[in-house]
């Protein structure tokens, strides 16, 4: 009897383990699917804010107005695998256009120009912190995936894994130092 | 101050009076780093014109502001290196069901919530958008790292996650591989700015600061009154100002009787008494030999116009980098070598005599700090806000009974879908 008692509440407290897993299994998917959504919100107000602002104001991007439209147009486009690609192509054409315009007009002057750009700035941030939320969700995702229960039990089969987006999207207004071996737009800051 | 706020709520891009529910771990009227820094970030974030309200514990409910609802009394737990007034059980489970029931928030920041503490609870009991941010200040906690899995369900239920410094970050990285946005602490500019000099002070020659605990050896007090032994015998008008709780009978022992006289020591201060410490002295020495994640006295210090010079550690030499176009050419303070006494004597002495390089060294410090001023910074936790909003679009509520109903409802179809996969 005691045997019977003790299998049975063994039996039924690991069913109750599993089932809070596959509860957690589901409510990372959801915020998974969630933030990937705000990040594509965020890269499209990007790319489309950055083509206005070439149309629309191409002397702040001075000689770089065609190519930071080409590269807006190519984000926009973009299929999903060459995505991040296009994306950090559009950050790098940004920064350049940025850096041209600060190095023209000089240090003094830097506030006002930034005001050209500012709203770029402000959307460029929202795309950083949605990537920084999105990447969080995706690496928890990950981390439960690999759990042995939900591996050996196939909690997570008939879910896609997601995949981590992995772009350079740091603007910065200071230049690059010609001491310094990195320039602060390479390489992504996970 | 209003024209600045309106610019900043601008680049936030939140139009809309968002409605905040905030998590104060530790007693809100106990003197403590995260405490003023919930204070600070909700005034800021109710001048823009949003809905904060607090809740926190709290040991005397006549001292604290009306926004803060009490989660009652408090428990000493020991967490990072020191002991923490914390709120813990059942029935502050309960306040907090309460609490988010009745807030109708539209997005819950708890802070420190892999501390036990109401945080934690909070994290544990809502759900909605949540965003956290890690204040801790050291590389690996044993006690974190073997607790891991029993935190990790609590940490992903986060969405989006801050961490007010490099090493806070790393903390989050090391423990949960996952690191979030980096937004520095921020400082009341103006309260600094704009506290009155203590009477008699800087006066003309040459007053030297330090703030802080000066009996703790990583905070370097020892090298600063060996250097203002060297520099203090050729120059009889130099004087030292110490504020900071500690045994000050210890700490004027290594200094020679003759010049004792040029040595002031506050001891503890108030908020008010530090801004105005701070505003008396001519330089700010910090001269820390290690563990400090962020520098916020120095932002303090660079607030009120003193002149900075700092070991140079990592922490400090961000702070005081940040600001310029060109990086350390425009470092808006100095750098010496961390534990060397010589290196501070010898730097202090070329500030003494250099009142024109202390003038551009304030003047760049001013220009740096005005990016960690609150309202800069409450907009960049706003941009997080938005951005948790936006990837778990629901209301904040108390993850109650509806959730197993809901799983209750879901298990036969699951169960179809396992045994078919």
């Amino acid at each position: 009897m005691d045997y019977w008692l003790s299998a049975v509440s063994l039996v039924s407290a690991w069913v109750l383990y599993v089932t809070w897993l596959a509860a957690r299994l589901r409510r990372l998917y959801v915020r998974v699917d969630a933030a990937s959504r705000a990040l594509d919100a965020a890269l499209v107000r990007r790319a489309l804010g950055v083509a206005e602002l070439a149309v629309m104001q191409p002397v702040a991007l001075g000689s770089r107005a065609d190519a930071t439209e080409l590269a807006a147009h190519g984000a926009l486009r973009a299929l999903a695998e060459d995505r991040e690609a296009a994306e950090s192509e559009l950050t790098r054409a940004v920064q350049d256009a940025l850096w041209s315009a600060v190095l023209q007009s000089g240090a003094l002057e830097s506030r006002e120009l930034e005001s050209g750009f500012t709203e770029i700035l402000t959307q460029n941030r929202s795309v950083e912190t949605a990537r920084a939320l999105y990447n969080d969700a995706v690496r928890d995702m990950c981390a439960l995936r690999r759990r042995w229960h939900v591996r050996t039990l196939r909690l997570a089969v008939h879910r896609r894994r997601p995949t981590y987006f992995d772009i350079d999207a740091t603007l910065t207004t200071a230049l690059p130092q010609p001491s310094s071996t990195a320039t602060p737009v390479a390489g992504p800051r996970s | 101050m209003s024209d600045s706020a309106g610019e900043t709520s601008q680049i936030s891009g939140v139009d809309t009076a968002l409605r905040i529910g905030m998590v104060c771990p530790y007693a809100f009227d106990s003197p403590g780093g995260v405490q003023a820094h919930v204070r600070e970030l909700s005034e800021a974030l109710r001048q823009f014109g949003h809905h904060v309200s607090v809740l926190a514990p709290v040991d005397d409910e006549s001292a604290v502001p009306e926004y803060v609802d009490s989660l009652g009394r408090t428990i000493p737990v020991r967490y990072n290196g020191s002991v923490a007034r914390v709120a813990f059980g059942p029935l502050s489970l309960n306040r907090i069901r309460k609490w988010l029931r009745n807030g109708h928030f539209d997005v819950l920041h708890v802070h420190e919530p892999m501390a036990p503490s109401a945080a934690m609870l909070a994290c544990l009991v809502a759900r909605g958008p949540i965003v956290a941010t890690s204040h801790v200040a050291k590389h690996r906690s044993r006690t974190v790292a073997a607790a891991h899995m029993a935190l990790q369900p609590i940490f992903e239920k986060i969405t989006g996650r801050i961490a007010v410094s490099a090493l806070a970050r790393q903390f989050q990285v090391e423990h949960f591989d996952g690191g979030g946005v980096e937004i520095p602490n921020g400082v009341a500019v103006a309260k600094f700015s704009q506290a009155e000099p203590m009477p008699g002070w800087p006066g003309t020659g040459g007053s030297l600061g330090f703030l802080g605990r000066f009996n703790e050896p990583r905070k370097g007090f020892a090298l600063l009154a060996e250097a203002f032994i060297a520099l203090a015998g050729q120059r009889p008008e130099l004087r030292l100002l110490v504020a900071g709780p500690g045994d000050q009978r210890t700490a004027l022992a290594a200094i020679p009787e003759q010049i004792r006289h040029q040595v002031t020591m506050l001891g503890a201060v108030s908020e008010l008494d530090k801004a105005r410490m701070l505003r008396s002295v001519d330089i700010y020495v910090a001269p820390n030999l290690g563990g400090e994640s962020f520098g916020m006295v120095l932002t303090e210090a660079m607030a009120a116009g003193a002149a900075v010079l700092a070991s140079d550690l990592d922490a400090f030499r961000n702070v005081l980098n940040s600001g310029g176009q060109y990086g350390e050419a425009e470092s808006a303070g100095e750098l010496f070598r961390a534990g060397s006494a010589e290196d501070l004597a010898r730097a202090l002495d070329a500030l003494l005599r250099d009142p024109i390089r202390r003038t551009v060294l304030a003047a760049r410090a001013r220009q740096t700090v005005a990016q960690f001023d609150w309202p800069i910074v409450a907009a960049q936790v706003l941009e997080v806000y938005a951005g948790a909003i936006a990837a778990a679009p629901a209301r904040v509520e108390p993850e109650a009974d509806a959730e197993v109903v809901a799983a209750k409802r879901r298990l036969p179809a699951e169960l179809v879908r396992w045994l078919r996969a």
